[in-house]
């Protein structure tokens, strides 16, 4: 007897215990009697909305969701983009390389750059005439740089179109969620609900629309000191760096020619000494055509020896101008993607910190 | 008549039934707690500190004082002076009160708080039967051996130390496989705002120490995604289990010595201990002085 009464006493507690874990667990509760689960105020653009905890939390996601999409589109758009214009404007300065080729195997442009080296061996010049002629005729003087900060102002516009839209999007799927929830008051003071479940969105929609320029301020380049400060150093850099190198060993090469070739003018105005008085005059004119035909001689053999790698050297270099020129131009906008995503988390998370305090989630 | 009374106590069905239907009580009282301490004002925290605090040092106290006068008895003589000093030991009641109160609001602050993964209350009832069997096996495990004054404390004792053990080990595996938010990104101070901003109860004083807590484990989490397992210093990621540990131990033994001071103050426990105490009496009436 007392055994049986011990094992009723055993199973009366054990059932004891289930129902206390079934209490400890409000979330069974709730579902067998949903008018005990706790509501979550919904405050957003003035209107109040009341909604369960499960609302609420589809809605924290639909917003974490809306914020990756968000962040990822704008960087898509903006790879593509500056891809696009970038292959279309360096298309353009390829095509004006031929040009600066005719220039570079002239006689104007090979006295040019002599003239140059000569002034700024006695310090008279700094302007490397070379570099100054391609950064004319390839890169159309200031063209280019206007070329990006259009670019750039294109693509600021862009990314506010596209925050402006993810905005929109986030509403579009956040308002039919909410509207699920019965709109209670206007004034939020005037519901007496306990300040814990109020879950404020005003700053996480303001955030997402980056309505901030802050955002666009520290990820844009756009304006011509931004553009100037992120290209012009890659510009020059490259037009530096074959110039010297390849202009400077042709050159030297023809030097030594052309010393070979002072034997030939000379001999050529010795023919003049029959001429008498005029022998001057004729062995200058002699001297100087023989000199001229000379470098015209050598500058043709060398332009037919070496322009097409000259002409392949320089589209090499435009190339990965290219590519540099482009990850200059999309860094700024991806670390400002990047605070600007951190920022908007931090904001949801914030935001929806009061559903913590509910339980049974 | 005692022969008959002494084999059902010891019958551990009985027993274990009997312990566990008691300790329904008070862990009902830990769930209606934990449902009302968000909405709790001031003074109404204040009252539930206070009666953790007071339930746990009644039981505590007894415990305490016994294992006092074993140490007194063994250590000197009973007409010194500092014999009657120690075993009465005010102060000793002192810090034992102060640190019931301490625990019984560490207790609270958990219990408001439910945020890990583990839910702390379904732990604390499924527990239940352990204590219970525990208890029971020691209880067996020892009555032969111990002096009858001591038996059923040191049982208890024992048996609440192994049960906060794995209390504790549950609460840490639990820490362990929990997923924490992602605080690799966000300097310290950022990640300790973000984590007690999450902490919101109607009474100040508790927001206050959910909000303390909250910061330890920002401060955990923050150091152990800090320095990745291989990567870090091991003196800090060793730093931030030692806060998990204390931390956690603090709310397992308070919890353990709850459920422990509520058997100790069981209506049968009480008189079986009044029984016995008269059967000691009366031994010593009859046996003739050694």
């Amino acid at each position: 007897m007392t055994r049986r009464r011990d094992a009723g006493l055993l199973v009366v507690t054990l059932v004891a215990l289930c129902v206390l874990v079934l209490l400890a667990q409000p979330v069974w509760l709730t579902r067998v009697f949903p008018g005990l689960a706790p509501r979550v105020d919904v405050l957003l653009a003035e209107r109040h909305y009341r909604v369960t905890p499960e609302v609420a939390r589809e809605i924290q996601g639909v917003s974490a969701r809306h914020l990756a999409e968000g962040a990822r589109d704008v960087e898509a758009m903006l790879e593509a983009r500056v891809g696009a214009a970038l292959d279309e404007m360096f298309a353009e300065l390829a095509g004006r390389v031929p040009a600066y080729a005719d220039w570079y195997y002239s006689l104007a442009g090979e006295y040019a750059r002599l003239g140059g080296l000569l002034l700024s061996g006695v310090g008279m010049n700094k302007t490397n005439p070379a570099v100054a002629q391609a950064s004319k005729i390839v890169f159309g003087g200031e063209a280019f740089e206007r070329e990006l900060v259009a670019l750039t102002e294109t693509l600021d516009l862009e990314v506010r179109d596209r925050l402006v839209a993810a905005r929109a999007a986030w509403l579009e799927s956040v308002l039919p969620l909410l509207e699920r929830g019965r709109t209670v008051v206007t004034r939020f003071d005037e519901a007496g609900v306990p300040p814990e479940h109020v879950v404020a969105l005003d700053a996480f929609a303001q955030a997402i629309g980056a309505s901030d320029p802050v955002f666009l301020a520290r990820a844009s380049v756009s304006g011509g000191a931004g553009v100037s400060a992120v290209a012009a150093p890659l510009v020059a850099r490259m037009l530096t760096r074959p110039m010297t190198a390849a202009g400077g060993r042709a050159m030297a090469a023809r030097g030594a020619a052309r010393g070979a070739s002072k034997l030939g003018s000379g001999a050529g105005a010795a023919g003049c000494a029959l001429g008498g008085p005029a022998a001057v005059p004729c062995a200058l004119v002699v001297g100087g055509a023989t000199w001229f035909a000379t470098d015209w001689l050598l500058l043709s053999a060398d332009e037919w020896l070496h322009r097409e790698a000259f002409i392949a050297q320089w589209h090499a270099d435009l190339d990965a101008l290219r590519d540099e020129l482009e990850q200059a131009l999309l860094a700024p906008y991806r670390s400002g993607i990047d605070a600007w995503g951190g920022e908007v988390r931090r904001t949801l998370q914030r935001d929806f910190s009061p559903l913590q305090s509910i339980r049974g989630g | 008549m005692t022969k008959p009374r002494q084999i059902r106590d010891s019958n551990p069905l009985h027993v274990i039934a009997r312990d566990g239907c008691w300790l329904v009580l008070p862990l009902l009282a830990l769930v209606m707690l934990t449902w009302t301490a968000p909405r709790m004002t001031n003074a109404a925290v204040l009252v539930a500190v206070g009666l953790i605090g007071a339930l746990l040092f009644i039981g505590g106290w007894p415990l305490v004082r016994l294992r006092r006068e074993v140490w007194v008895r063994g250590h000197f003589r009973a007409d010194s002076v500092w014999h009657g000093r120690l075993r009465r030991a005010w102060w000793a009641r002192g810090v034992s009160l102060f640190s019931s109160l301490i625990l019984g609001c560490a207790l609270l602050t958990a219990l408001a708080r439910q945020t890990g993964a583990t839910p702390l209350l379904v732990v604390f009832i499924l527990n239940v039967p352990v204590l219970v069997c525990l208890r029971a096996l020691f209880e067996r495990w020892l009555w032969p051996h111990l002096l009858p004054e001591v038996r059923e404390a040191v049982a208890l004792r024992a048996a609440m130390v192994v049960d906060c053990a794995g209390v504790l080990v549950i609460l840490l595996a639990g820490a362990f496989l929990a997923r924490h938010p992602d605080y690799a990104s966000l300097p310290l101070a950022e990640a300790v705002r973000l984590t007690v901003s999450e902490e919101q109860a109607r009474s100040a004083a508790l927001t206050l120490a959910m909000q303390l807590a909250a910061a330890k484990d920002a401060v955990v989490g923050w150091l152990g995604q800090q320095f990745l397992p291989g990567s870090g210093p091991v003196a800090l990621q060793f730093a931030g289990w030692v806060i998990v540990l204390a931390t956690d131990a603090v709310v397992a033994w308070s919890y353990v010595r709850l459920m422990a001071a509520s058997l100790w103050h069981a209506p049968w426990r009480r008189a079986a201990r009044r029984r016995a105490a008269r059967d000691l009496e009366a031994t010593a009436c009859v046996m003739p002085p050694t």
